[in-house]
């Protein structure tokens, strides 16, 4: 009798379960707040990042938190997307060619081209009340290089010397030494990584171990921009709240609080039903199920933010580039953009995307499966072989596990068997990566400086950031070096044709596609506006009911 | 003269059991065919291909529809059997072998040593089963037979309880006493008197602890734990199925639920069955 009665209750549950779900997306019981303008934004992503030091910044779980709020020497005003023949929508994104003033009112370079010197904003205060001076500036460059931080690399691909990358010439004045010019020069200075860090406050935490403050900063911040961080949870939560002496405009929001929600459904349910304003990371297949729903906006936005399949050098038989073209003619493009991404991605043919000055129409990779066998048995693996392929759930995106998962079933059709690993948190594959422990690894990279040129330096240069897989080619190095020191418009264009084509041929990272930012969001949130980064500057927002 | 009448046996006792074996058989039938389906209907090449477009509805092509991999849900249902009975069954032999004897001796003896280890399980069984199984998982790292040692870990204390508690109530019976004081050693009193009357109750709590094993693995793999993608499972299966759901999708959670359900109920009512033919044996 007990048997029935669980069978019966197991069936009801049942019925209940597939009612709940054929009633579809169903209708929000409405906003719990109403009214008017609201200051306070609620945010749930999937991770919230355990550690908010600058010199981690390298990760979406860290920047999309910080790299919104801190104070830019510099910004580049918006624009509409130059490209209609690739996205139709309404959206605009940054002119990475421009630059406005930010922390840094006025900038002059020098006719050799090998300093910069950079006036800077008086009356700046942090959330600490210390005065931004040149010594902050100063400080926060010298923990770029003794960290080895991302803008450590920017560094370098702006010729900036790193023994002595910056000079006090007085407290609101400051020199860049350069070793040789660059076009990149003031890109860079748009990085979140050269926004100054409030060096007064910091210093106070800093210890003969740890000079660089490194203990404190990892759960606090100390810019001079309009937000910073009131609370936080490490994985869990965090709350940016208004800078009080912001030396700006007030932004009509004053508070963003970060909530991990890890269960995609979760979050989804949260922002149908108005307890939150914002979900920046949910998996296609559900974003684009919600474009018809009157509770919630989806704001589909170009970036530059593309996934890339990254092979480890030194581990056969991907070391062999017939192998890496092969792999690279085996991935199912298509489906990907169609199945995984519901058509709102944009193709990425190249490491420059469509960046200006980029030459997408050079890549010959398109779904082939017989040129992919071809090619394996040309590089003697026409047995094929067993790899191992890393991926996350957040970097770049909660549809690795699809496009991972569609790889590999791809390339078992040419004899490749992958096994896939998913290291059990975000912090975990980012140390894999970091670390090179991989064979192959999907990633994801938004070039920091919009620059083509910039984009193949850094994935296939031997000193390139992204170059996890620790590829390198003297040749190639040779053609992408001056990729960073060319001055000449017309010279440099034809070195970026020339750099394409080489990594096209030698393929350390195959593009895989480019994706629309999809922020699933209350209909109240207006001016989601996009960094450099693909992520909100959140000072533009507004909430209203 | 009086007629002693020779007692007649209650004609209830025997069919009763009659009955539960019948029935433990068929359960255990229904499971051996599950595994058998498996193999027919859930081949790995099967179940880990990419059939369509995710999220395909159920079709006569597709009987329980397309998940948000793209690949076929009853084939992963299927194949799925093989992967959570076989984790399930390993688990239950490992504390079979490693947890009895122990519950036999911490029953048979009380001595200091006897003690410690009871106060040990005290702690380990502090822990929801759920987290003890994370800790292992994150020592030994993700994969099958982690998995598996994970879950042996967080049912053996349990099973070593209530089996002592058996081996406690035949240890203070009359004909073990009179064994040991005729001079039967303690191992072979264990073995020629103690291990029959628990053997049944062990068996008992081996079944209990399959199938919370069942719940416990897909619990883990719903938080993302223990079995990867592709690898078909049920619980990760439950896991990538829910959000679908909101929007309609009902078929890729609700099959594997439903796989979980009927299972946990097979195993239970074969360890219930075996528990009270235990209880008629010993009468």
């Amino acid at each position: 009798m007990r048997i029935w009665r669980k069978l019966t209750a197991a069936a009801l549950a049942a019925a209940v379960f597939t009612l709940a779900a054929c009633s579809g997306s169903g209708d929000s019981d409405g906003d719990s707040r109403s009214g008017q303008p609201q200051s306070t934004l609620r945010v749930a992503l999937q991770e919230v990042t355990s550690n908010l030091d600058p010199a981690m910044y390298n990760v979406p779980a860290n920047y999309i938190l910080i790299a919104g709020a801190v104070g830019y020497l510099v910004s580049h005003p918006y624009q509409d997307f130059p490209y209609p023949e690739l996205y139709q929508g309404d959206a605009q994104v940054i002119n990475a060619d421009v630059y406005e003033p930010e922390l840094a009112t006025d900038w002059q370079l020098s006719d050799d081209g090998l300093t910069l010197t950079m006036k800077l904003r008086e009356g700046v205060k942090s959330p600490y009340g210390n005065t931004l001076t040149a010594d902050d500036v100063v400080w926060t460059a010298q923990r770029n290089v003794a960290l080895k931080t991302v803008g450590e690399f920017g560094m370098t691909v702006a010729n900036i010397d790193k023994n002595n990358p910056v000079t006090k010439i007085d407290d609101y004045t400051v020199q860049w030494n350069l070793t040789a010019r660059s076009p990149l020069l003031m890109k860079v200075m748009a990085w979140s990584w050269f926004a100054p860090i409030d060096s007064v406050e910091a210093k106070k935490h800093a210890t003969a171990d740890d000079p660089w403050a490194q203990e404190w900063l990892k759960e606090n911040t100390a810019f001079f921009g309009p937000y910073h961080v009131t609370s936080f949870t490490p994985g869990q939560s965090a709350t940016l709240s208004l800078n009080p002496n912001y030396w700006g405009e007030k932004p009509s929001i004053t508070e963003i609080v970060f909530t991990s929600v890890p269960d995609p459904g979760n979050r989804q349910q949260l922002v149908q039903r108005g307890e939150v304003d914002l979900v920046p990371d949910l998996p296609r297949a559900q974003l684009t199920a919600l474009q018809n729903n009157p509770n919630v906006q989806v704001v589909l936005q170009p970036q530059t933010r593309y996934s890339y399949l990254q092979y480890r050098a030194g581990v056969e038989p991907l070391d062999n580039k017939l192998v890496r073209q092969a792999i690279s003619y085996a991935i199912p493009y298509d489906r990907i953009i169609k199945d995984v991404y519901r058509d709102t991605t944009l193709a990425a043919r190249t490491p420059s995307i469509w960046l200006p000055n980029a030459f997408p129409e050079l890549s010959p990779y398109t779904y082939d499966l017989e040129k992919a066998k071809q090619l394996l048995a040309e590089a003697g693996y026409a047995n094929g072989f067993t790899v191992n392929l890393t991926y996350s759930m957040a970097n770049p995106g909660p549809e690795n596990e699809q496009v991972a998962i569609l790889i590999a079933d791809s390339l078992r059709q040419i004899g490749v068997t992958v096994n896939l690993q998913k290291p059990s948190s975000e912090a975990a594959f980012t140390t894999s990566m970091n670390a090179s422990e991989f064979e192959m690894i999907i990633a994801g990279i938004s070039p920091g400086a919009p620059d083509a040129g910039y984009a193949l330096y850094v994935m296939g240069h031997s000193k390139g950031f992204q170059n996890f897989g620790k590829f390198s080619d003297a040749e190639y190095d040779a053609v992408s070096s001056q990729l960073i020191s060319e001055l000449d418009e017309a010279k440099r264009t034809q070195l970026i044709e020339e750099a394409t084509r080489m990594y096209l041929d030698l393929m350390p990272a195959t593009p895989i596609v480019n994706p629309l930012i999809g922020h699933v969001a209350t209909p109240g949130l207006k001016n989601i506006k996009l960094g450099t980064w693909g992520v909100p500057y959140w000072k533009y927002a507004t909430l209203e009911k | 003269m009086a007629v002693i009448e020779a007692p007649v046996e209650r004609p209830t006792r025997r069919p009763a059991r009659r009955r539960a074996r019948i029935e433990v058989a068929i359960w255990c039938g229904a499971l051996l065919l599950a595994v058998i389906a498996s193999f027919i209907f859930g081949p790995t090449s099967k179940a880990t291909t990419v059939m369509g477009s995710p999220l395909e509805p159920p079709s006569g092509e597709h009987l329980f529809g397309l998940d948000s991999y793209g690949m076929d849900v009853a084939a992963r249902v299927a194949s799925s059997a093989r992967l959570d009975i076989g984790v399930a069954l390993a688990v239950g032999v490992l504390v079979f072998v490693l947890a009895y004897p122990i519950a036999l001796a911490l029953g048979f003896w009380n001595t200091w040593w006897t003690k410690a280890i009871l106060r040990m399980l005290d702690v380990f069984q502090s822990f929801p089963s759920i987290v003890l199984a994370l800790t292992v998982v994150a020592l030994t790292g993700n994969g099958v037979w982690n998995l598996v040692a994970a879950s042996t870990f967080v049912f053996g204390p349990a099973f070593i309880r209530t089996v002592r508690s058996v081996v406690l109530s035949v240890r203070g019976q009359t004909f073990v006493e009179a064994a040991l004081a005729a001079g039967v050693t303690p191992v072979r009193t264990l073995v020629r008197h103690v291990i029959p009357h628990t053997l049944g109750a062990a068996m008992a709590q081996t079944t209990i602890a399959v199938s919370r094993t069942i719940i416990l693995v897909a619990g883990m793999a719903f938080i993302g734990v223990g079995v990867q993608p592709p690898t078909p499972e049920w619980g990760s299966m439950v896991q990538s199925g829910v959000a679908p759901m909101l929007n309609g999708a009902w078929w890729a959670a609700l099959f594997p639920g439903l796989a979980i359900v009927l299972t946990v109920t097979a195993f239970d009512r074969i360890g219930t069955l075996l528990g009270s033919l235990t209880l008629e044996v010993d009468r």
